[in-house]
């Protein structure tokens, strides 16, 4: 029987900070990066894809994303962001239209957040759409999911995640494939 | 040393039907579907797992049209009133929550708008045993780009289900795809 998830080991990454490797398992580690893009984690062998990661940060704030096609971010007033957050007794929502990046997550610099972001159609030349459900170190214990719509018919290879100006990350993730 | 086994195996279906439109399910699994006005997806649940894991992307024809989603039997989907859900909506600023009992289908959300594509995973535990099933969807949905739904549930007879239905509350048609993986044991 096969194994349902695999690998999306990155073809190369890029990255703004003190250091990110590619584990021979497919794995990113990052260290104090400010900016990491994974190129090569998307292609034709599967539809859909979940990434997982963790992290910590240097301050509190949320991580954009951005789709990225052959080296280069889709920069463009074409993403669609609805959160819907439960932090303590209170469970505030709201959407955020034609924005020139996506949400992944809301990270904290005393405790460890962590995400699984499911990725629809991003290789095909098609929306795409991606939907998380984040574990936040925020207040040390907050949920917070997320939908992101990305309106262009474009296929896109790769991702970038970046913190806040002045901000950086550090963690790990990896990017698996629905085998089909 | 205890065996290294993959979490979810991929699962191949041993039939697909649509009452319009065209479905076909591939060698390794992969279900795929064209204008499909009800799709059953046949021999999928068995005794190899318990617990089971679809992933699907699908555009829909009209607007709002309201995922639905039964569990089957032989082929044939199982209509009487016997399902319950609750789900949760989180469109802009506006969250709501919703819990229907004894209906005649699930409401999954995984569908809702025609201007982009729909994802979501359904977890559904226990279809196969003759005891009841329960289900969990995590939904990314196209409604103004990005909404957000979540809904789980349960069927309240101990019947064994090899397969199920999906369908649209409002006549809509469902083209994309879709995957079964099983929990190994």
């Amino acid at each position: 029987m096969a194994s349902g998830m695999i690998s999306m080991k990155p073809t190369s990454i890029s990255f703004t900070g003190t250091s990110a490797t590619i584990e021979d398992s497919g794995a990113v580690s990052f260290n104090a990066v400010s900016e990491l893009s994974l190129n090569g984690i998307f292609n034709s062998t599967c539809t859909n894809y979940q990434m997982i990661t963790q992290n910590t940060q240097t301050d509190t704030a949320n991580i954009g994303m951005r789709y990225r096609a052959s080296g280069s971010d889709a920069t463009g007033s074409n993403y669609v962001r609805q959160y819907l957050d439960f932090g303590d007794t209170g469970a505030p929502a709201a959407r955020e239209a034609a924005v020139s990046y996506g949400y992944t997550l809301l990270g904290s610099p005393t405790r460890t957040s962590g995400m699984y972001m499911d990725i629809y159609r991003p290789f095909l030349a098609d929306e795409t759409i991606a939907r998380s459900v984040i574990t936040l170190g925020y207040f040390n214990a907050y949920i917070r999911w997320a939908v992101v719509g990305h309106t262009l018919t474009t296929s896109y290879d790769g991702m970038t995640l970046f913190a806040d100006p002045g901000e950086t990350m550090t963690g790990t993730l990896h990017v698996f494939g629905f085998r089909e | 040393m205890v065996a290294t086994l993959p979490m979810l195996e991929l699962v191949v279906p041993t039939s697909v039907s649509t009452s319009a439109g065209t479905a076909s399910v591939s060698a390794t699994g992969k279900v795929t579907y064209s204008g499909s006005d009800g799709l059953t997806v046949n021999g999928c649940f068995t005794a190899t797992y318990d617990n089971y894991l679809i992933v699907q992307d699908t555009d829909v024809s009209s607007s709002n049209p309201e995922g639905l989603l039964r569990l089957a039997s032989g082929g044939t989907p199982v209509t009487a009133a016997n399902y319950s859900h609750e789900f949760i909506n989180a469109n802009n600023t506006s969250v709501g929550v919703q819990r229907d009992y004894s209906s005649t289908t699930w409401w999954y959300h995984i569908l809702y708008d025609d201007d982009l594509t729909n994802g979501g995973l359904t977890y559904v535990y226990a279809p196969f045993l003759a005891q009841q099933t329960a289900f969990r969807c995590i939904s990314a949905n196209s409604y103004s780009n990005a909404r957000i739904t979540e809904t789980s549930g349960t069927h309240s007879l101990s019947t064994s289900y090899d397969g199920f239905h999906l369908t649209c509350l409002v006549a809509s048609t469902l083209s994309g795809s879709l995957t079964v993986y099983g929990f190994t044991k």
